[in-house]
């Protein structure tokens, strides 16, 4: 899965650990999800739609489709 | 691999070895209690600590390793212990340790506690060598 999250977090001058800290997990977490080593869980991806106040869709993406 | 999971994975090496040793050498009964005691100790750590870390990639090695353990792990460790049992080079090497015990045990319950030891190293090292895999292939 795609994700826009080092796009977004940059727009905001976030660093990985700022991100981290506001959604509860490490930063290890964060490196893997952007570079799409790992696909967040749901009620992840929603904390991360939420800090972003973006919907999912927008900030995740099928491959493939 | 995260250092929590270093940490448990050490002191449950130290358990192994522990184990081994009562049942090697003579070891008071105070001993055994209070070994038994830092066991289920440890286990209440680990289990309190496991609702404590939330950390969702973390929980995600630890499932895949937890799957490998004992998908990969207990055949293996069943694979260990009959060649411990049937093959003559490592079935003297299992009685010659259980002859030398000093612990008062019969020789079949020196030899179980060993089989058993061995088996739950394996186990172990399947963990670790399945989650290090995990986190090397996520870099």
């Amino acid at each position: 899965m795609k994700n826009k999250i080092r796009v977004l977090r940059a727009e905001r001058r976030w660093t990985q650990a700022d991100l981290a800290a506001s959604l509860g997990v490490s930063r290890n977490s964060i490196n893997a999800i952007e570079n799409g080593k790992y696909d967040p869980s749901l009620p992840l991806a929603f904390r991360i739609a939420r800090v972003f106040e973006l919907s999912i869709e927008e900030i995740f993406e099928e491959e493939g489709v | 691999m995260p250092s929590s999971t270093y940490s448990q994975i050490s002191v449950f090496v130290a358990v192994c070895i522990g184990v081994a040793f009562f049942f090697v050498f003579e070891v008071s009964f105070v001993a055994d209690i209070i070994f038994s005691a830092l066991c289920i100790l440890w286990a209440g750590w680990v289990f309190f600590s496991i609702f404590r870390d939330q950390d969702e990639l973390k929980w995600a090695s630890v499932r895949y390793a937890l799957a490998t353990a004992s998908s990969v792990g207990v055949p293996l460790s069943l694979a260990f212990v009959m060649l411990m049992v049937t093959m003559p080079a490592l079935q003297n090497v299992v009685s010659s340790v259980a002859a030398m015990s000093g612990s008062g045990l019969p020789l079949s319950a020196v030899g179980f506690g060993l089989g058993v030891t061995f088996a739950m190293i394996v186990m172990s090292a399947v963990f670790v060598i399945s989650q290090s895999f995990w986190w090397v292939s996520r870099r």
